[in-house]
């Protein structure tokens, strides 16, 4: 193998590929990248066995071949090489790699490519399109509701449904569940429901931020993949049943608040000051154009805050994770919300005023006095 | 029985044949025998006392004192049963201020062994001997002999071969021997005792305060882990000596009770004294610890034990909360935290220390100035109350293999282990939330069902009210399951379903490690375990932090409330000298 490509774009495909790489290998060659040259790209690649991205950097190939190398080695070579031409050269058969640019020569010795997990080639059948920018939104909305209870797998990752012109995205940690909506330009005819992990959704997002333009998502076996320009992202699927998340959603209210989202936001992470020693509880109540919130930990202090709103319907006074409002209210994108309540014991809903693809909906609190 | 046997009849039995049996009672074993000499000689006003053992007490138990001696005249009589000095009449049974007044001692041992008594009154032209074996004497006349009395015991229980089978190996008797003479000594800390096993010195004190006595008795090994205690109320006084959580025992061995001056057996200060330790120290471990209380006689009956080491109160439950609460004070006010062995010293904790009455006794030379002497030329003497200061504050290092926290406490390096320590903050704000009646429960907008066995379900019904007020909610959901719909708030990060078997499992172990724990308190426990940062959590530097601020927070910071220690401290200068910076 022997190429030519610049050093800014193969960094850029080595630091992508890299995150899927952890840090807990159980095996050597999955603390590699594989470069794979052909036609006229270098393929990069690195998986856990869990998710495996793979990004392509355009490149001159002088002789195709394969080899792969230790990602932290390279990521740093890479990064510190001058900015410019890079060749990367390994002889038939070994698997040993020579990488120059300018004067700067390395050798590095890698593990044969015959070795590294082989990632599906194909894209499957494509079930949809979506701009690259929405779907970074609807996974940014959702999936910080994601569990970390190993013990509940199905609830560690975003619940995907794809299901003709809608497509959902739904996480919950079993107390806030927030589900995501958008409408499919071009639907393709095809139907996914697929528990997507955690993980593979937080890089995806990751990605997302440096991409404009349309991304592809097909299933494939018990994987999905997401393609974007230059980058595929090919991730197992979580096993089990999702809970029944619609009948979670409150249809109705006993009271509905609207208020600004950043007033409420800062008026919540004011109260949580005192309430952090407990279990990051702060109260709400309503009435008369007035949300009254406070928080109270012994030993540590109070805290109370007006925020004019406007109210309908009778005060229901409930309290809530401090955090859990934080998280809905920093990534709802909406310049007010409706905060629906439906019992001091029952979940409440915030949903953007603009629009009602978004739901956000969160069981209290229960102080027993 | 068969008809052909006639039956025997009833006849009173022969001196010799009853004394024996009467001797059974107070000469169970040679400890015995030491017990009675020893009580004699103080009873006789001794300053000194040397008791000498050989054979573990089996071939000869001599005890030597400088007390007042017997008169020529009455060292026959001594030897009678119910002959006492001691008391007079009945009416003196309610004063009694001596050791022993039945006047059963010396006649039980004689009837058994063979003994010599060699007895001085001060003044008195000359000693006098006697020799009684088997109950019967043998020699008696004047003799040479120092002021004072001294009792040679041979040959114990050469003719009830009975009772010498029930006895343990030597080593065990020699133990218990040692035990009882240290439970003398402690009784009277004004008398000089030495104890002579087998021809090697193991104990030797001067005369000396009770707790210096104290902290000597429990040996050199644990000085740097004891604490005085000091109390006084209504109901009783009470001095002693307390060892930190880091030597308790597994064995309730190095515990000694004192009342009004005698060491006693005592279920209820064993219970008061455990109930103080209670979340400090592990529970299949024992505290180290010396307590002398004085009560008015009317609230004591010390005649409940014909050796009268075991004692009853008047008001019992009165007299152990005081002293639970007094212990638990003293705790408190400590800096318990435990602290590394200095390079190349036995761990305090380990068997060398811990091994109780078996335990190998220092040889002459290394006991010959046990305690201060030996600690202070070594430079750790750390007098207990003198080193009693609170949490130390302690600035973060970072954190050691995903489990501890490292920290510098002024100079030293202290080990926080994280789950230990999380778990104290948990119980501490779960136990204060219930009392405030504060619970908080997080709801579920996904009710988790949780499938139950039979075992667990008959639990479920005990016990539900206390689930509850520790925040879960749970519904019935089908015959033999339920829906849990809200959790406590503090574990809204575990797992729901785990959290609340464990804590069903917990309470089911009821019986076990739990025991004496009150519902709340073992639901507290279940769930501040069961949410708590476990080992293999990574921390950042903020997170640690706040642990540590937390726990400086806590009322026992020192140990989870399993027992285990939350800090372990290496001193600076121990450090220093594993770099030989110091010798």
């Amino acid at each position: 193998m022997r190429i030519h490509c610049v050093q800014h774009q193969l960094l850029r495909g080595v630091q992508t590929v890299a995150r899927a790489i952890s840090p807990r290998a159980s095996m050597p060659i999955l603390g590699n990248v594989l470069l794979e040259a052909s036609e006229d790209r270098v393929k990069l690649a690195a998986t856990d066995l869990e998710l495996g991205i793979e990004s392509y950097v355009e490149a001159t190939v002088a002789e195709d071949g394969a080899v792969t190398l230790p990602a932290r080695i390279l990521t740093d070579i890479v990064s510190n090489l001058p900015e410019g031409d890079v060749e990367i050269r390994v002889p038939e058969g070994e698997s040993r790699a020579t990488i120059t640019c300018e004067k700067v020569r390395f050798e590095v010795l890698g593990l044969p490519a015959a070795d590294f997990p082989v990632l599906p080639s194909s894209d499957g059948d494509v079930l949809v399109r979506l701009d690259a920018g929405l779907l970074r939104t609807m996974i940014r909305q959702t999936s910080f509701a994601v569990s970390t209870d190993e013990t509940r797998p199905f609830l560690t990752g975003v619940y995907l449904v794809l299901e003709g012109e809608t497509g959902q995205l739904v996480a919950t940690d079993g107390g806030r569940l927030a589900l995501r909506r958008a409408k499919i330009p071009s639907p393709e005819g095809g139907k996914i429901t697929a528990i997507v992990p955690g993980k593979t959704m937080s890089e995806l997002v990751r990605a997302l931020g440096g991409v404009e333009g349309e991304v592809t998502i097909a299933s494939h076996e018990n994987q999905v993949l997401f393609a974007l320009p230059g980058m595929r992202f090919i991730s197992r699927l979580i096993a089990g049943q999702f809970p029944n998340y619609e009948q979670v959603i409150p249809k109705e209210y006993k009271q509905r608040i609207r208020v600004g989202t950043e007033r409420l936001l800062r008026a919540v992470r004011r109260a949580s000051i005192t309430a952090r020693d407990s279990a990051n509880v702060v109260r709400l109540s309503a009435s008369d154009g007035t949300l009254t919130i406070t928080s109270n930990t012994p030993d540590v202090g109070t805290a109370e805050e007006q925020v004019g709103v406007e109210v309908e319907g009778d005060a229901v006074p409930v309290a809530f994770n401090a955090k859990f409002l934080m998280d809905a209210l920093g990534n709802i994108d909406a310049a007010e919300v409706f905060f629906d309540l439906t019992g001091p014991l029952s979940p409440g809903a915030l949903r953007p005023v603009e629009h009602p693809d978004y739901v956000y909906v969160l069981a209290p609190v229960r102080v027993y006095g | 029985m068969t008809a052909a046997q006639p039956r025997p009849a009833i006849q009173v039995l022969p001196p010799s044949a009853a004394e024996r049996i009467a001797a059974g009672e107070v000469v169970e074993r040679p400890a015995s025998v030491v017990k009675e000499l020893v009580e004699n000689s103080l009873d006789a006003g001794a300053r000194r006392i040397t008791v000498e053992i050989e054979g573990a007490g089996q071939r000869l138990i001599r005890v030597t004192d400088d007390g007042d001696g017997i008169p020529a005249g009455e060292l026959p009589l001594a030897f009678e049963r119910f002959a006492t000095s001691k008391i007079r009449s009945a009416a003196d049974l309610a004063r009694v201020r001596t050791y022993g007044f039945r006047g059963e001692a010396l006649p039980s041992i004689a009837a058994v062994a063979r003994v010599t008594m060699v007895t001085r009154p001060r003044g008195a032209e000359a000693a006098a001997r006697i020799v009684v074996s088997g109950g019967r004497r043998e020699a008696a006349g004047p003799t040479g002999g120092a002021d004072g009395t001294a009792v040679t015991v041979e040959h114990l229980f050469f003719n009830t071969p009975a009772r010498r089978e029930f006895l343990r190996s030597d080593p065990r008797e020699s133990a218990v021997i040692v035990e009882t003479v240290e439970g003398l000594a402690l009784a009277a800390p004004d008398v000089s005792f030495r104890l002579v096993l087998e021809g090697r010195e193991v104990l030797w004190t001067p005369p000396e305060p009770f707790a210096a006595r104290a902290r000597r008795i429990l040996g050199p090994q644990l000085v740097e882990h004891l604490l005085d205690l000091e109390a006084a109320g209504a109901l009783a006084r009470m001095a002693g000596v307390l060892g930190t959580p880091q030597v308790a025992q597994p064995r309730r061995a190095r515990q000694w009770f004192l009342v009004n001056g005698r060491v006693v057996r005592s279920a209820l200060l064993s219970r008061a004294l455990a109930e103080a330790f209670r979340t400090l120290i592990p529970e299949d471990r024992h505290p180290v610890a010396v307590l002398s209380l004085h009560v008015p006689p009317e609230e004591v009956d010390v005649n409940v034990h014909p050796r009268k080491a075991e004692v009853r109160f008047v008001d019992e439950r009165a007299l152990g909360g005081w002293v639970t609460s007094h212990i638990r004070r003293a705790l408190r006010e400590a800096h318990l935290a435990h602290v590394a062995p200095p390079p190349g010293a036995p761990e305090a904790g380990s068997a060398e220390a811990s091994a109780g009455p078996a335990r190998p006794y220092p040889g002459p030379a290394e006991d010959a100035g046990t305690g201060a002497a030996v600690a202070e030329a070594e430079g750790l003497w750390i007098p207990g109350p003198a080193a009693a200061h609170g949490w130390p504050a302690i600035q973060l290092i970072g954190q050691l293999g995903l489990t501890y926290i490292v920290g510098d406490a002024g100079g030293d390096l202290v080990l926080i282990d994280q789950h230990a320590a999380h778990e104290r903050i948990l119980f501490e704000r779960l136990m204060d939330l219930r009392a405030a009646g504060g619970v908080e429960a997080q709801g579920l907008v996904v009710p988790v069902a949780v499938e139950l066995t039979r075992a667990e379900a008959a639990l479920l019904e005990k016990v539900h009210p206390a689930l509850r007020a520790l925040g879960f909610e749970a519904e019935p959901f089908g015959p033999s399951a339920v829906r849990l719909t809200a959790i406590p708030a503090i574990a809204a990060r575990r797992s729901p379903e785990e959290l609340f078997r464990a804590c069903l499992r917990d309470l089911d172990d009821a019986g076990a490690a739990n025991a004496g724990r009150d519902l709340a308190e073992r639901l507290a426990i279940a769930t501040a375990c069961h949410t708590a940062l476990r080992a293999g959590d990574r921390l950042d530097p903020s997170t640690m932090r706040a642990l540590l601020d937390d726990l400086a927070r806590a009322r026992d910071p020192f140990s989870c409330f399993h027992g285990r220690p939350t800090m372990v401290r290496i001193r600076s200068r121990d450090v220093e000298r594993w770099f030989y910076r110091r010798m």
